[in-house]
């Protein structure tokens, strides 16, 4: 039994995640649902995980390897950083997950995102180590959706709060229209100043009243 | 203690008892310590304060690439004297410990479990052939939710808790200030200028502005101040009376 056969009845975030990166920094979003098969088995998982001053982890797959990759994740940018005295280029933290990543296959889709002397980025990574950067990007069972919503409304150089609105609305389509995501969504941004800032949850409200 | 010609063969393996007890190399370890550059640390109301000065003899050298204070964990700071080379291998570990207890418990490490995690290392240099102990003693100034801790530790893997205290070789001087001078609940800048002062008395001469460093660990973590800061805080203290 190969581990996508063994993994079908675990708990599985369905997921829609995407990270953007707009004049200045990069947004990055994830919703909540968690299922097992048809089941929603949890509403409020955490898919966004703020792995540096300067980087955040999203996952998609299998929650229990999600989790542990961002507690490891968290460890390396933390020890990296006292070693050296900066902050871990967004690069070296998807070059370091890729290489965690060959060590033993893990049932996972992640984006890592950030903002570096180089600018924002945002790297997908697939379960067996691939790692490609790109502008913006989405993950997860919900992400073709998203792609439609993001192909259409994605400009080069957006402002901060238009890309905040382009990430709320793609995770609102995939809620709408992929069975395993929705329950709400978590929205953040890093820019080099601020680093990683994630919005409350009144402020992910306000933004999703001002779409409809 | 006197370096005599004569350990009489007891100070030659780390796992040897001389017939009177002891473990000569350990006790060497220490005296590679007691040449080390002091160093002291104090609690305060709200925290604790590790001054050290890094000793540099030469204006050729950078004084920003010698590192005797160290953050550990955001609630960990350590202050080192003795073999520096050494000290960097206990402050690595002690790093790796730390995430190593937030990716086992999603917590960050108390501190006295770290001290001991520490001390347990530099112990098993003490016992097992083939290896010799750390020539390093290390200041572990640290905040948790048990309150504000200050560790000494020794070459052997011992260690204790104080007040206020100090390693290297101004550590009596130290010590002894910090004997009539310390009190409880002390305010921040007080207990900078008396970390200042314990300093200075074990040197007999002014402070040297380039070589002094200054960690806080509070309720806010950990930080260093700037040179500039620190200078502000050493331009506050009476002028010695070197006469005396």
């Amino acid at each position: 039994m190969n581990i996508m056969e063994s993994s079908m009845d675990k708990l599985k975030t369905g997921t829609s995640t995407l990270g953007i990166c707009y004049d200045g920094g990069v947004v990055v979003g994830a919703d909540h649902r968690a299922t097992m098969g048809h089941f929603i088995a949890n509403k409020s998982v955490q898919k966004l995980f703020k792995i540096g001053p300067n980087l955040a982890l999203t996952t998609a797959g299998l929650v229990g390897h999600a989790q542990s990759l961002s507690r490891t994740l968290n460890a390396e940018t933390t020890l990296f950083q006292l070693k050296r005295g900066h902050t871990m280029t967004v690069k070296g933290a998807a070059t370091l997950t890729a290489n965690i990543l060959l060590g033993r296959p893990y049932w996972v889709q992640l984006l890592i995102v950030g903002v570096d002397d180089s600018g924002p980025s945002v790297y997908s990574i697939d379960g067996a180590g691939g790692s490609i950067p790109d502008v913006y990007c989405a993950t997860g069972s919900g992400s073709p959706y998203m792609y439609g919503v993001l192909e259409d409304g994605f400009r080069d150089g957006m402002q901060k709060n238009d890309a905040i609105k382009l990430a709320a609305r793609a995770l609102l389509a995939s809620g709408q229209r992929d069975a395993a995501s929705g329950n709400g969504m978590d929205l953040a941004y890093i820019t080099e100043s601020e680093g990683f800032v994630q919005l409350s949850d009144d402020e992910v409200d306000k933004i999703i009243a001002s779409l409809k | 203690m006197k370096m005599q010609p004569s350990g009489r063969g007891y100070d030659h393996g780390i796992t040897t008892f001389s017939p009177d007890g002891r473990l000569f190399q350990v006790e060497y370890a220490r005296e590679s310590v007691k040449r080390g550059t002091t160093t002291a640390g104090l609690k305060f109301r709200d925290g604790v304060i590790l001054v050290v000065d890094k000793r540099i003899n030469s204006r050729l050298i950078i004084p920003d690439s010698i590192e005797k204070v160290f953050k550990i964990d955001n609630h960990i700071g350590f202050a080192t004297s003795g073999l520096v080379a050494d000290a960097r291998q206990l402050v690595q570990r002690a790093r790796v410990e730390c995430q190593i207890n937030r990716i086992t418990y999603a917590d960050s490490v108390p501190v006295t479990t770290l001290a001991k995690k520490i001390c347990d290392f530099k112990q098993s240099f003490t016992q097992y052939g083939g290896s010799r102990p750390f020539g390093t003693a290390l200041l572990i100034g640290g905040v948790d939710d048990e309150g504000i801790h200050l560790f000494e530790t020794d070459p052997s893997g011992a260690y204790q808790s104080y007040h206020a205290g100090g390693i290297g070789s101004g550590r009596s001087a130290v010590s002894d200030f910090f004997e009539s001078n310390w009190k409880e609940n002390m305010t921040m800048n007080a207990a900078i200028k008396m970390g200042l002062e314990a300093l200075r008395n074990s040197l007999d001469s002014e402070l040297n502005r380039e070589a002094v460093e200054i960690a806080i660990i509070d309720s806010s973590g950990y930080r260093t101040l700037s040179r500039e800061d620190v200078n502000k805080n050493i331009d506050k203290l009476k002028p010695l009376d070197l006469d005396e």
